[in-house]
């Protein structure tokens, strides 16, 4: 079992059956790193904000982890763009039954996960990559 | 020296015949005590006193529900109960037992429990708002052990 959030929400991402490959490969996700060698792949990122929504007298508290997948692919035309819209827009509708979460970590609760901006293209390369990016805000329980 | 924070003292309440329940979730859990007083008015004195004849202790408490939540489940039972017996232990983790005691210093005192209806604001969770008004003439000083949720009194 995880231990922190950081690392429940990255074997999340590892599994999500929507982080999936033109081809059909599971594409590769990483904690805070884009691949440069003109492969696929997501990137996990944490994003800044103010964490806690409420903090208990008993010491446990409720709070926010805000968190952006960045997803990069090489194919450079419409059909590549729409491909990796809908993979971060199936990631995106995939939590709205509030059944898809990561395993809460010990000592922890997830409560569920929304989705902050919908998928978007952030940047392009010359090299013909191109990162599109959706964010989310993960809620969860510090037991105590 | 470090600040000694709320969750310092952690607040149990008796949920069953011998059940406690730490008590968690709470952003009120707040004990309070109002003192009757009688104040002096002897003519041959300038400076009058002011003596506390009787106090009464309460604690009001705001608790977000849970599902399944063994306090949470235990208020929503008693929901619409009027004065409901209970007890509430106070334990200092700050202060450890002296051996052979084990657990944390801590005091234990009966109190009724009167709740308003569980609510919440739109869209916001659902909270267990009420208060407490201990029915003992005084705390009972003891030990308590967290790992079995056992109080010990005094010797």
């Amino acid at each position: 079992m995880d231990t922190t959030m950081t690392a429940a929400l990255l074997t999340w991402a590892e599994s999500h059956p929507a982080l999936i490959a033109e081809d059909g490969a599971r594409l590769p996700v990483v904690l805070e790193d884009l691949p440069a060698d003109g492969t696929d792949g997501v990137m996990l990122s944490t994003l800044v904000g103010e964490p806690y929504v409420r903090r208990y007298k008993s010491g446990g508290y409720i709070a926010l982890y805000p968190f952006g997948l960045w997803l990069r692919v090489n194919g450079g035309d419409t059909a590549s763009r729409l491909d990796a819209m809908k993979v971060l827009g199936d990631v995106a509708s995939s939590i709205e039954s509030g059944e898809d979460k990561p395993a809460s970590p010990d000592g922890y609760e997830v409560q569920g996960i929304e989705l902050r901006t919908p998928p978007v293209k952030v940047a392009a390369d010359e090299s013909g990559s191109e990162d599109y990016q959706a964010t989310f805000e993960l809620t969860y329980r510090k037991r105590g | 020296m470090a600040l000694l924070l709320t969750d310092k003292f952690q607040y149990w309440l008796k949920t069953g015949a011998s059940v406690f329940t730490r008590v968690t979730e709470n952003t009120v859990f707040d004990p309070s005590t109002n003192r009757k007083t009688y104040e002096t008015n002897y003519k041959d004195r300038v400076n009058q006193s002011i003596h506390a004849i009787s106090k009464t202790t309460t604690i009001a408490f705001d608790i977000d529900m849970l599902e399944s939540g063994e306090l949470q489940t235990y208020l929503e039972a008693n929901e619409d109960v009027m004065n409901v017996a209970t007890e509430v232990v106070r334990v200092s983790m700050h202060k450890p037992a002296t051996l052979p005691a084990v657990g944390y210093e801590a005091k234990k005192a009966a109190f009724v429990m009167n709740q308003d209806p569980l609510d919440g604001d739109a869209a916001d969770r659902l909270r267990a708002r009420g208060e407490l008004t201990m029915t003992d003439i005084e705390w009972t000083a003891g030990t308590f052990d967290p790992a079995t949720a056992t109080f010990t009194p005094e010797a």
